[in-house]
């Protein structure tokens, strides 16, 4: 049961390349990088589990209380804000690309320009 | 792992399956902001409220108004 | 070649790569037997050195001030990217916003949505400010405050009032607060260099733990990164929203 998280983010990290390989449109495409990105969230958080650890925060807390990894949580933190910021990059390049050549499937070769 | 860490990963999981699987945009925003909302309830249960609220308004939130307004723009400039 | 045959190698290498993957992954501590040393190092430190309670803010803020330094600029450049891209073309007209379906004459939100955007608005403007006010005390701090913050401002959007949403955005106000906060951030960082300590050291009084003015700079870097994330959302969704409510292709001559 123990590897249960583990297989969890494998599941979601090869279902967003799936979906990202097989894409026939540039805004789910994005989506599918968005769960793929989940993954690694996923796995920050769990290796840093402690069973039954509390959030660390030590307001009102015993002083021997098991917390759980707090520089995992740093991290997923800014991963997930920046991550978004990306996100809404590649939707403005979809969303150009779609003014510029009339279509959002990747699998098109973009019109060649002299 | 007691039964609802068990099932919040299942969860996950099997949205995340959904969001790939579907294939139109227009309803894959709406089911990837669930996904948003499964994960920020799983790092609630892994003890991590700071990260259960960032995903919360960005994987819930901002993310799915951002690919909303994309798929709102791409279709105004269609037969137009 | 068809699009099966196409996908024939991909699953074919995923096969593979999930093998490794699983392997590797195996060999981790299993879930919840985390044997890390800096997180007990960071907990039994934070409360001593830096008068702190929130571990999660301190290590963004203090231990690895440095890094988020660099995670903020890696934001900073993808909203200029983003809002590069999203600008007026040469051959686009900006038009005042029509409704989509024809049968109605201006865009009037109906009075529930109005009534509950006017309502929601004050609140979730101060939930973000007190999300990143009480970052170093409880769950929260510059980047969910922030993005907390910019969601507020959609509240204006949808009860009707888009032209203040996109006349404030448009104007310099918010690009400027973008870039103080991104300043900010770097010259806090500096305000340690003239007292011979490191780059981000946390030189100021560190006060009584627990109360809103403790911790050192923590409060402040939550503020820079607060207002650096707030109106980088706000100016990234509005260049999205005036894409599908305002520019419109020119109608060739």
């Amino acid at each position: 049961m123990t590897v249960l998280p583990y297989l969890i983010v494998i599941e979601l990290l090869l279902v967003g390349l799936y979906g990202i390989a097989t894409s026939r449109n540039t805004i789910h495409l994005v989506s599918c990088l968005f769960v793929a990105q989940s993954s690694t969230y996923l796995l920050l958080l769990s290796v840093g589990y402690l069973r039954g650890g509390t959030a660390p925060i030590t307001d009102e807390i015993p002083a021997n209380a098991r917390m759980v990894d707090p520089v995992v949580q740093a991290l997923t933190l800014t991963d997930i804000v920046v991550g978004a910021t990306v996100s809404a990059l590649l939707l403005a390049f979809a969303l150009q690309r779609h003014k510029l050549t009339g279509t959002l499937d990747p699998r098109k070769e973009p019109p060649q320009r002299g | 792992m007691d039964p609802l860490q068990v099932g919040i990963f299942l969860l996950v999981g099997a949205s995340g399956w959904a969001v790939v699987t579907t294939r139109a945009p227009l309803h894959q925003s709406l089911v990837a902001g669930f996904f948003g909302l499964t994960l920020s309830l799983l790092f609630v249960v892994l003890q991590a409220p700071d990260v259960a609220l960032s995903e919360m308004v960005v994987g819930a939130v901002a993310f799915p108004l951002m690919v909303l307004l994309t798929v709102a723009k791409t279709r105004a400039g269609d037969g137009k | 070649m068809s699009s099966k045959l196409r996908h024939f190698p991909f699953v074919l290498g995923t096969l593979v790569f999930a093998g490794f993957l699983l392997r590797a992954l195996c060999a981790l501590p299993p879930f919840g037997e985390y044997r890390g040393a800096y997180g007990p190092a960071i907990l039994s430190t934070m409360e001593p050195l830096r008068h702190a309670q929130q571990a999660v803010a301190s290590i963004t803020f203090d231990y690895r001030g440095f890094d988020t330094l660099g995670e903020e600029f890696i934001l900073f450049a993808a909203v200029a990217g983003g809002l590069l891209l999203l600008r007026r073309q040469e051959s686009e007209a900006a038009h005042d916003p029509v409704d989509q379906s024809g049968d109605r004459g201006g865009i009037e939100p109906a009075p529930a949505v109005l009534g509950l955007g006017v309502l929601m608005f004050p609140f979730t403007l101060l939930l973000g400010i007190y999300v990143v006010l009480h970052g170093h005390l409880t769950p929260g701090g510059g980047f969910q405050g922030g993005v907390l913050l910019a969601t507020a401002f959609y509240y204006v959007y949808l009860s009707g009032e888009y032209h203040d949403l996109l006349g404030m955005s448009r104007g310099h106000i918010v690009s400027h607060l973008e870039a103080a906060g991104a300043a900010g951030y770097v010259i806090i960082g500096l305000l340690a260099l003239p007292a011979g300590l490191h780059y981000l050291h946390n030189l100021l009084p560190l006060g009584d733990k627990g109360n809103l003015l403790s911790a050192g700079t923590l409060p402040l870097l939550n503020i820079t990164v607060g207002t650096e994330v707030a109106s980088a959302f706000l100016l990234l969704i509005a260049a999205f929203l005036r894409q599908v409510l305002v520019i419109r292709r020119e109608k060739k001559p």
